[in-house]
């Protein structure tokens, strides 16, 4: 038995996560080939291999940018145990930590997007300078979507690990290594934390 | 190395059966075309991302013809050799033939 229309959750899958110019003409051929008599199997099949082509072009595409991305993240660590001993001296970081609640949240938040987005943005530069030099030149509004890009990206990250801690204290060293998990809940312990570190 | 490159197997069958298709020459014929030749199943993103291929080195062009009903409202992408493709082409058989002739005849008996 062969249904007339195709399986739709292949057709999403094959529209959503196949980019490219192809898209629409590939749809159209399988849709063509499936009306023809083919199988589900045979449809669920080609989406698979498409989705598996698109990826791997993807890839391919993006090697240098993939690299580096992940030769930079291999830097985070050393980059956080900088800023934890910056955030130990009681000149720069103590008057922070001594605040009332809310502000020693927001001033938490603040802190944490301008170190994040400092790592972040200094590695995008990097590479943007490198890929100016190896290809053409990027535009400026290229640059700066994609640097508001990477700031959103960074804050829901950072988002989803804050609620990752709070549900599952387990995993709260994943973002207490600068010490903002313990001083952002208002309910929770904040600046009493910190004496056993900068002192 | 003088910096000239040849089509491989499968480029060299997708150049081959788009030009034996001609103006119809889209991806469900085309990948038909493949399968009754190489007797196996041939992928339509594979066709598509071998034909892209072509298309960046400028051996193929592709035109979108008008969306059909039947097809659930997408247009068909076309086809067709450029001049550089064709001279590719020559060039490959060019290439093959006179490899194909230097082998004494003996050997070609036992293949």
């Amino acid at each position: 038995m062969n249904p007339k229309e195709p399986p739709s959750l292949a057709s999403w899958m094959l529209l959503h996560l196949t980019p490219g110019p192809c898209n629409e003409a590939l749809g159209g051929d399988l849709l063509e080939e499936f009306c023809s008599g083919r199988s589900v199997a045979w449809y669920w099949g080609q989406v698979i291999a498409a989705i598996a082509t698109a990826c791997f072009r993807e890839i391919a595409d993006h090697s240098f940018l993939l690299l580096f991305a992940a030769m930079w993240s291999m830097l985070a660590p050393a980059w956080d145990l900088l800023i934890e001993k910056i955030e130990r001296n009681p000149t720069v970081f103590g008057p922070i930590w001594n605040l009332a609640w809310p502000w020693s949240t927001c001033a938490a938040l603040g802190l944490s997007l301008i170190i994040g987005s400092t790592f972040i943005w200094t590695g995008m530069s990097l590479y943007l300078v490198l890929q100016g030099a190896i290809t053409r030149g990027f535009g400026i509004r290229r640059i700066g979507r994609a640097l508001a890009m990477s700031l959103c990206a960074f804050i829901v990250v950072s988002a989803g690990m804050f609620a990752l801690s709070v549900l599952l204290p387990a995993s709260n060293h994943l973002i207490d290594r600068l010490g903002f998990a313990s001083s952002i809940t208002p309910t929770g312990p904040h600046y009493e934390e910190k004496p056993n570190i900068y002192y | 190395m003088n910096g000239r490159t040849y089509l491989g197997e499968f480029e060299l069958m997708l150049l081959l059966t788009v030009i034996q298709l001609g103006e119809g020459a889209y991806g469900v014929p085309i990948s038909r075309g493949l399968e009754s030749h190489r007797g196996r199943v041939v992928s339509l993103s594979s066709v598509y991302a071998a034909l892209e291929r072509l298309e960046g080195k400028g051996l193929v062009v592709s035109n979108f013809g008008d969306p059909t009903p039947e097809r659930g409202g997408k247009a068909k992408r076309y086809f067709r050799v450029t001049k550089d493709g064709l001279s590719q082409l020559n060039e490959t058989r060019r290439l093959l033939t006179q490899l194909w002739q230097t082998l004494p005849q003996p050997k070609l008996e036992r293949i």
